[in-house]
């Protein structure tokens, strides 16, 4: 397809043409770190983020999402629906990968989770190429380069942006901004962009790469150093919060104080938490932290695999950088291969 | 827009107390066409609601061979079956379903079955058991071997009773040592010795059984010992579940969602899963 060259100014008409039909959502600054936010203007977007706090998973399956509206004397329920377009701006291909990864898990089986998809099919992926930060690991889950899931990717080329349509939507945007055909120095300048990021990815695995490290999950089931990590992890399921690709969920039902109208809601679920696998008549199918963690990172790295045909952990490296005792996803996977 | 977690709503048409916690409630579809719509295989189960609690998951514990009415069975235990306790005759309650697999009662056919459970496990059993009872021509001989902790504790016991007075098949209940009260003449014991003591013949037989995870895995080594075949033993598991529909994640044991890949599995295939069930 087609490139595209963007400058600066490009990009803020870009931003602007999007802000008319969707509510754009963008890296900004919060306090000393960044997040997804929705814009008000062009110039909060923060274009040299390095993560943000919480994936743009937020703004697809959000925290609390009500499913059902229910009248309690009437006994009846109606879903609920909110599929305001939302166009997300500036993702990085990781976040790009999580976000395939979450199309197929509320569209899989047959069964068509339109809460998900309703916002999901209106909304708007503006990937951005990025550089490897303190704890992103993506070369060994293969996700440092997205080749589909966006409607336009973005990668720094000089002082511009080289542009690439991945939709008819994306192209058409495109088009609609004027922007001038790429030459083909500026794919080049791309490319180079792309080349030096893959060289300064410093953390991986040491054995296993994004196709092996499934039979090495499967073959540690029981190592020791499972026992190890529950010495150390608290369970306090930030891991869960902060991954893109978290997508278990809890629901609960919430009663207004009329006690008659209510909402059946979705929430984030996090499988560290001790009760996650409890069952109602008190036995816990996994009440130690070692049996929870490795249920984790074996769901990252291989539980899923044959589903999603890859790990479905994308390396963004944000769990590390949430968790109290910096337990990592690559320590752990270097240390059962060791 | 169609909606993979909206209830239909059923009436609450008989409630039966089991035990002193166990209640069964027998509900029918508010609604003709749902009533049409709706069809289900032994073993699968649903997610029952009360608007304003919540939704839990049991299984479906009557047959699909009498479709009146479903039939769910339900220990005390938590919000949502606290909340289902305090329903009466004619309260309208959500329900989702069917989901999940079933027993493989169609290839059961002509063949010896041996039903275990134990506690409250009977309520998935029982679906299979009035289901191969009302088409018992279909199969040879058929033994239930049922387990409480007490006496009080026995779910369905009009069922039981039936079941003994019928010369074609054989039902053999037990309890718990100390469980028995002076007037028992079952079996005292635990179910894997009873089922040992009961010795069940394995050729050409399949066995189900459900029951807490205890009885399974102590009643596992007896059926090897009887000589039943690994892929012969089928079970259904209860592990926690919010969706019933492949997403919440609840369920997921290895690579495996109960909800979608089971519930219902032979011992053949639990054996290569974590023991997380």
């Amino acid at each position: 397809m087609q490139g595209f060259l963007l400058t600066k100014e490009n990009i803020k008409g870009l931003v602007s043409e999007l802000m008319k039909s969707y509510r754009v959502v963008a890296p900004v600054k919060k306090e000393t770190r960044f997040d997804f936010c929705e814009i008000e203007k062009f110039e909060d977007i923060r274009m040299d983020y390095d993560t943000t706090i919480l994936p743009p998973k937020k703004h697809l399956s959000p925290p609390v999402e009500t499913l059902l509206k229910f009248k309690r004397s009437e006994n009846k329920a109606e879903p609920v629906f909110d599929n305001t377009p939302v166009a997300l701006f500036g993702l990085h291909p990781c976040d790009i990968k999580a976000i395939r990864h979450l199309d197929q898990a509320f569209s899989e089986n047959n069964n068509y989770d339109r809460h998900y998809l309703a916002k999901r099919e209106k909304s708007l992926i503006i990937g951005l190429e990025c550089q490897p930060y303190d704890y992103c690991f993506c070369s060994s889950v293969g996700s440092t380069f997205a080749k589909d899931g966006f409607d336009i990717m973005l990668t720094p080329a000089g002082d511009s942006y080289f542009a690439e349509a991945g939709s008819k939507k994306g192209e058409e945007i495109l088009k609609s901004i004027q922007a001038k055909p790429a030459q083909e120095s500026d794919a080049k300048k791309a490319e180079q962009f792309r080349a030096e990021k893959e060289k300064k990815i410093v953390r991986k695995f040491n054995k296993v790469n994004a196709s092996t490290v499934k039979e090495l999950m499967e073959k540690t089931w029981d190592h020791k150093h499972w026992k190890e990590l529950e010495e150390r992890c608290l369970a306090c399921g930030s891991c869960n919060l902060v991954c893109p690709t978290c997508f278990c969920f809890d629901v609960q039902d919430d009663v207004s104080l009329n006690l008659n109208d209510g909402e059946r809601k979705r929430l984030w679920d996090g499988c560290m938490l001790v009760d996650f696998a409890k069952v109602a008549g008190g036995e816990n199918f996994r009440e130690h932290r070692s049996q929870r963690i490795r249920h984790r990172i074996n769901r990252k790295m291989n539980y899923l695999y044959d589903r999603f045909n890859s790990p479905t952990c994308v390396g963004c490296g944000r769990c590390v950088r949430a968790c109290t005792v910096k337990i990592d996803p690559v320590e752990i996977v270097n240390e059962l291969s060791k | 827009m169609e909606n993979i977690y909206k209830p239909y709503l059923m009436e609450i048409k008989e409630i039966i107390d089991e035990t002193v916690d166990t209640r069964t409630l027998r509900l029918q579809f508010r609604s003709e066409e749902d009533k049409k719509r709706f069809s289900f295989k032994a073993g699968q189960f649903a997610e029952y609601s009360v608007f304003g609690e919540g939704e839990c998951t049991f299984c479906i514990a009557s047959p699909p061979t009498r479709m009146d009415f479903i039939e769910c069975s339900f220990k005390q235990v938590g919000k949502v079956t606290n909340a289902l306790r305090r329903l009466n005759v004619g309260d309208t309650i959500g329900f989702r379903g069917p989901y999940g697999n079933w027993f493989p009662v169609e290839e059961m056919k002509g063949k010896n079955i041996v039903f275990i459970a134990g506690g409250i496990g009977l309520a998935p059993v029982r679906s299979v058991i009035l289901n191969v009872l009302d088409r018992r021509k279909e199969f040879k001989d058929i033994t239930i071997i049922y387990g409480a902790r007490s006496v009080g504790d026995l779910v369905y016991k009009r069922e039981l009773r039936e079941w003994q007075g019928m010369s074609d098949v054989r039902t053999v209940v037990t309890v718990d040592p100390g469980g028995e009260t002076p007037d028992w003449k079952g079996e005292i014991g635990f179910v894997p010795t009873i089922v040992e003591k009961a010795a069940p013949k394995s050729d050409n037989a399949v066995s189900i059984i459900c029951g807490p995870p205890i009885m399974i895995k102590f009643t596992l080594p007896v059926m090897m010992k009887l000589g039943f075949k690994e892929e012969n033993i089928i079970t259904t598991l209860e592990n926690r579940m919010k969706c019933g529909l492949g997403k919440c994640g609840r369920c997921n044991i290895g690579n495996i969602y109960v909800c979608k890949d089971g519930p219902v599995f032979s011992y053949s295939q639990l054996k290569v899963l974590p023991q997380e069930y």
